[in-house]
């Protein structure tokens, strides 16, 4: 296992070094003039020009910019934006909210997704059944912007929750954005518990511990419900990286100045060092999920083993 | 790790988000009694050499106080300054500071404070946003060399101290409405501490103004300033303002409706239509000077023949875009200079930015022109609508095929322009610093603006001609004629169709009263007042 973990960590090296380069190269190619990006419609005078390409290297091959990249990096220095904010600073100053908004979501998915997904499995083809599949298919088919922005309009006008998160720092105010956020993936965790779920309540080893006298709850807590996990964790593993990438639309509705909103305007503004330095931490978040993820399989099915 | 392991791994974070999350009512997280909070985006700086943009410029309208102010029929008013007169035809001018202004950390404001941040903001290599504001001061081109070399000096040879409150500014060549010019950000002052460490200064600057700093800027947070009780002007009638920094505009808006905002500056134009259901008289319109244009590419063969132009702009029914798809957020533009500024007239354009779908089509025909028009604009602006309504209208009334181009940024459609692709019209748009006529008209038409941001490309010499004898005039009255005639140039070979201009759509809670945005944008912090 521990060898296993380790030649994981090395491979997430090379992924870092690889997705960098990709991700640095994409920026490249589709920048077209990040300073004239950066200035909108008013334009700069030619000398700013010049001092700002020499600043940023912008006058160089792609390969030099993204050595001095990676150099920067390497001695952990995130380096400034366009703008000529430190990034180190912003990235920090952003996790803590899409964190924040993240775990609450993802509690919000596993507790009642799983939770739902077996009451369902069991009741197969009952009232609650129904009402819970057709509730489900509403929330995949509308899109986050339209619960978001509904949910967001009811608050305003009624003064249910607050519409401004950034601005209130309760943990409480994140609720709703949370519920927004975590919707989608909740409704797809009671699918695949409920089918995980129904598929196990079939197998012969269950009728074997039903047929041994085993309590219920202990059929379905140990027998049926660890072996059903295995699915819904690859799920929940990769939404978590997901949610911790932020949320560009939730965090703009509910003004959350998050890692989301962060990359968003880093897009918008063609600034090149503050996208690829948040992509990379987003790619090592999403390595190390994969790799919990992973050693979580052994952990819930013995007959899994790393070597 | 067994199956109570994990449960209790779950939901123990859940406990305590849960029991975090009980505690306490919602305060809207206000700084205090006799407090506002005004929404605003976050500024790209607070350095005042560097503020080229309206959220920034919101914050520094409370920290300094600018050399001129403009009233309400936007006539220049000495505000820091107890006099400016000219000399020499207009090319050497004579500020003299009124006494007793200090800055918020006790430090005399003197004609330094203000060459010192003149010159840090005109020398090339610290890259600052507004560095071809200051070209009009002698001086400035050795400060910016163009073939990438360093300057031999880093100060303008126009700036002169005569003593601790006067300072003499050369100018490059005569302008009579200079003054006018000092009301910008980038003629304000700064202390010496400022030069020490820019970065760290304007994470909390020190100015001369009603207001100064409470904390340090909260990046996308929050600013938070305090009324400043040493100041000698004009003083506020609020205690503070809390700028909180949103990253969308309908969020504001919710936020006021809600009354967890004072102040919305922009109310989006999809929540246009319920605000005066949902804020009543709270809900306010001011016009704005920002203009929008369809303008041609001068290298563009099929729009040479002016008809053609004349044509296109007969068949554009402006006042029905303005109210369909901005449901009357903004205004029709028949004009190129704002009707709000001193000198400028309404409907300068005349007969042919009036809607006449049947002399249009006429025109279009017998000028031969092409039954394909294509208009480009940036996708990111919310432009779309409006393009494609003008497109359907251009198709209608021309009986031509209109296609709306949308490339990503407006920087993509600059590429375009610079290798002379056929774009066909493109969308312009222009924000006024100051109240004259010619910050219009000499940075979108004249030949030296080429090619930014006189985009277009339009070059003629009669038309730089008299700009170049209004800048001459004796008073800035006294130019009104040659600007005035200079835009009726613009009438004459319509290089940029009038389209639009803005209006200030602005909320405000039943907490404050006297909510009034000017013409450039800027919320009046002096005037606004609890309720």
């Amino acid at each position: 296992m521990f060898r296993y973990i380790i030649r994981r960590l090395l491979q997430m090296v090379l992924a870092f070094f690889g997705t960098t380069l990709l991700v640095y190269w994409l920026m490249f190619a589709a920048s077209g003039d990040p300073i004239a990006a950066l200035a909108g419609e008013k334009p700069l005078s030619p000398s700013v020009r010049q001092a700002l390409i020499q600043e940023f290297h912008l006058d160089q091959p792609f390969i030099v910019q993204y050595l001095y990249y990676m150099r920067d990096l390497l001695t952990f220095d995130l380096g400034v934006n366009t703008s000529g904010r430190d990034i180190g600073q912003i990235v920090a100053t952003a996790w803590p909210y899409t964190l924040k908004l993240a775990f609450i979501a993802f509690i919000f998915v596993v507790v009642v997704g799983i939770t739902l997904g077996v009451i369902v499995a069991m009741k197969r083809g009952g009232v609650f059944d129904t009402v819970v599949l057709l509730l489900t298919l509403i929330v995949i088919s509308i899109p986050v912007f339209v619960i978001g922005s509904t949910l967001a309009l009811f608050g305003a006008k009624w003064g249910l929750w607050t519409t401004n998160v950034g601005g209130s720092g309760k943990l409480l105010a994140y609720l709703v954005p949370a519920l927004v956020l975590g919707s989608l993936s909740l409704a797809t965790a009671v699918r695949l518990t409920r089918s995980s779920v129904g598929e196990n309540l079939r197998a012969d080893y269950v009728r074997t511990a039903k047929s041994k006298g085993l309590k219920r709850s202990r059929v379905v807590g140990v027998h049926v419900l660890r072996n059903s996990l295995i699915p819904v964790i690859t799920f929940l593993g990769i939404e978590l990286g997901g949610l911790m990438g932020g949320a560009i639309v939730t965090e703009k509705i509910f003004n959350i100045p998050g890692i989301g909103f962060e990359l968003a305007k880093a897009i918008g503004l063609e600034d090149g060092p503050t996208v690829v330095t948040i992509v990379s931490l987003l790619v090592i978040v999403y390595l190390l999920m994969n790799l919990l993820v992973d050693v979580l399989y052994a952990v819930l099915d013995p007959r899994i083993r790393y070597e | 790790m067994g199956k109570r392991a994990l449960c209790a791994f779950v939901s123990m974070p859940l406990a305590a988000a849960v029991l975090v999350g009980c505690g306490g009512g919602d305060d809207g997280g206000g700084s205090g009694e006799g407090f506002i909070s005004v929404g605003i985006g976050e500024p790209k700086s607070l350095l005042v050499t560097s503020v080229g943009e309206t959220e920034g410029h919101q914050v520094l309208s409370a920290l300094y106080t600018p050399l001129v102010r403009y009233n309400d029929n936007l006539e220049t008013e000495l505000e820091a300054a107890a006099s400016i007169e000219p000399s020499e035809a207009n090319k050497v001018w004579t500020i003299k500071l009124k006494d007793g202004y200090t800055f918020h950390n006790g430090e005399k404001v003197t004609a330094d404070s203000y060459i010192n941040s003149w010159n840090y903001g005109a020398y090339g290599p610290n890259a600052q946003d507004l560095n071809s504001y200051y070209n009009k001061i002698d001086g400035y081109a050795a400060l910016n060399p163009t073939d990438g070399s360093t300057p031999p000096t880093d100060r303008m040879s126009g700036l002169e101290k005569v003593d601790d409150l006067t300072i003499k500014v050369t100018l490059a060549s005569p302008y009579a409405a200079f003054d006018t010019t000092l009301g910008y950000t980038n003629f304000l002052p700064l202390p010496s501490v400022a030069f020490d460490d820019t970065a760290a200064f304007q994470n909390s600057p020190i100015g001369n103004g009603p207001f100064k700093m409470k904390g340090n800027w909260e990046h996308d947070q929050q600013i938070s300033v305090e009324a400043w009780d040493a100041y000698t002007g004009t003083k506020p009638k609020i205690k503070g303002v809390d700028f909180k920094i949103y990253q969308d505009a309908g969020a504001q808006y919710n936020d006021v409706v809600g009354g967890n905002l004072d102040v919305v500056k922009t109310i989006p134009t999809a929540q246009i239509g319920n605000a005066k259901s949902d804020l009543g008289d709270r809900f306010g319109q001011t016009p704005s000077g920002s203009f929008q244009g369809l303008a041609f590419p001068v290298y563009q063969k099929e729009f040479e023949d002016v008809r053609i132009r004349q044509a296109i702009s007969m068949a554009i029914d402006r006042t029905a875009i303005v109210d369909t798809i901005f449901q009357g957020s903004q205004t029709p533009a028949t004009s190129w200079v704002s009707p709000q500024f001193p000198g400028a007239r309404e409907n300068s354009c005349g007969e042919w930015c009036q809607f006449n779908p049947t002399e249009a089509k006429t025109l279009y025909t017998a000028a031969g022109g092409k039954d394909t028009i294509q208009i480009s604009y940036n996708a990111d602006g919310g432009h779309k609508e409006w393009i494609d309504a003008t497109c359907n209208q251009l198709a209608t009334n021309l009986g031509v095929t209109c296609t709306g181009n949308p490339v990503p940024k407006f920087a993509d459609l600059l590429t375009s322009l610079s290798k002379k692709e056929a774009v066909g019209l493109f969308r312009q748009g222009w924000i006024p610093d100051y109240p004259t006529m010619d910050n219009y008209l000499e940075p979108l038409y004249s030949c030296n603006a080429i090619p930014q941001p006189n985009y277009s490309g339009f070059c003629d010499e009669n038309f730089d001609d008299l700009l170049k004898k209004g800048f001459g005039a004796e008073t800035a009255e006294a130019s009104f004629p040659d600007f005035q005639a200079a835009e009726d140039v613009l009438a004459e070979k319509l290089p940029v169709l009038p389209m639009r201009f803005g209006r200030n759509n602005f909320g405000y809670s039943d907490k404050v009263k006297n909510v009034t945005i000017d013409l450039f944008y800027e919320l009046d912090l002096l005037a606004i007042e609890n309720a």
